[in-house]
């Protein structure tokens, strides 16, 4: 395997995220391709630790997708860790990939540009995320409150079901 | 060397090895070569991304040799998949680039600096070590790695093939569409390599 260079992560494993990465696990998720963003690093970072998961960091969103595509032929569960952002980037995968063969996987997606995100840059996600969602006809579970966390092993067989990404959604930093 | 000379000699070579080809002539040159529907994923229209699809299998199922095809236009267009497969090389992977320096299936028009592109630079750059780099630029150079990265013996490859642009129509897709190449090479592996793709309701 490659090297990594040591550098201590700066981040913070909240009891959400802790409850987050036990309910991916109830949904026997074994690989994790992930790129990060603000809201999404504690998770990736947890997830990294976590000797029941693969967590693998890729360049491009784009790549998470064909890694949830892999590992779905090798029989497993798998999970993209992602910002919205990278969602925005991946669309051309999604459609290719995921619509064209009928594969679905769950999508862990920080829901940025809401009312309550203060972050210019993500005025675009505002403005467009959900509608392309919705476009794409792509089930959302929104973890507003603790127990939407339980309804993650059903987002992931959901997607399953439905042959397309499901994606889990955070409102903000858990 | 021509495209479909180098496909005849890895398909002479192949035994049970599970192949997933990318959107290039490569998929349908391959098709043509081997008329495979089974063991072959044909990963049409989606460029640069079948390198990540064909890790994650071989990661997943080690027992299994995996090969894919990617265009020199799709590895441009997302390189660090050579940064991933560089942190993971599953001895199992073989990536073979097909080099022909244009973009075959848009009129051949040609790359960005197509004539200075140098993918094993590249590779090594995101970490590849070298001795997993391969330049092939004759059929003969081909077969001669018939017991090495065209085995199961275990070596993650990188494998740049130099190809002529085809001057050739395209030969035709595979008359399947999206859903039925999913069951079938699901379904393949399943029997091939006991592994569970489907769950009890066959999803």
């Amino acid at each position: 395997m490659g090297s990594s260079v040591e550098i201590r992560p700066e981040v913070e494993i909240s009891p959400r995220v802790s409850l987050l990465v036990e309910r991916l696990a109830d949904a026997e998720i074994e690989m994790a391709p992930s790129l990060p963003d603000t809201w999404v690093m504690d998770i990736i970072h947890a997830l990294d630790e976590d000797p029941r998961f693969t967590m693998i960091m890729v360049g491009r969103e784009e790549s998470a997708i064909g890694i949830c595509t892999g590992a779905f032929f090798g029989g497993k569960n798998s999970a993209v860790i992602m910002g919205a952002s990278g969602f925005m980037a991946c669309i051309y995968a999604i459609t290719k990939i995921c619509y064209t063969y009928q594969i679905g996987f769950p999508i862990v997606m920080s829901m940025r540009g809401g009312v309550t995100d203060r972050a210019t840059h993500h005025q675009a996600n505002g403005s467009y995320l959900e509608g392309i969602l919705d476009t794409l006809g792509m089930p959302v579970l929104m973890l507003n409150e603790d127990r939407d966390y339980d309804h993650i092993p059903d987002a992931a067989y959901h997607a399953r079901i439905q042959k397309r990404p499901a994606i889990i959604g955070l409102p903000g930093r858990p | 060397m021509k495209l479909a000379e180098a496909l005849t000699v890895m398909a002479k070579q192949r035994d049970g090895e599970l192949v997933i080809t990318a959107a290039s002539t490569a998929s349908r040159e391959w098709y043509r070569e081997t008329n495979d529907i089974d063991a072959t994923f044909y990963l049409q229209a989606s460029m640069g991304i079948s390198p990540m699809v064909t890790l994650a299998l071989a990661m997943a199922i080690p027992d299994a040799t995996v090969w894919t095809f990617t265009g020199d236009g799709g590895l441009v267009m997302n390189p660090s998949v050579l940064a991933t497969e560089a942190q993971y090389r599953p001895p199992n992977m073989r990536h073979f680039v097909v080099m022909n320096r244009v973009f075959s299936g848009t009129g051949k028009l040609p790359l960005a600096n197509n004539a200075e592109l140098d993918f094993v630079r590249v590779a090594e750059g995101f970490g590849v070590p070298a001795e997993c780099c391969h330049t092939v630029r004759s059929v003969e150079e081909l077969e001669s790695h018939a017991d090495g990265i065209l085995s199961d013996k275990p070596g993650y490859a990188l494998v740049i093939l130099e190809v002529e642009p085809a001057t050739d129509a395209p030969p035709p897709q595979p008359p399947l569409d999206g859903p039925e190449m999913k069951y079938r090479f699901a379904r393949t592996i399943e029997q091939r390599h006991g592994v569970k793709v489907f769950g009890p309701q066959g999803v």
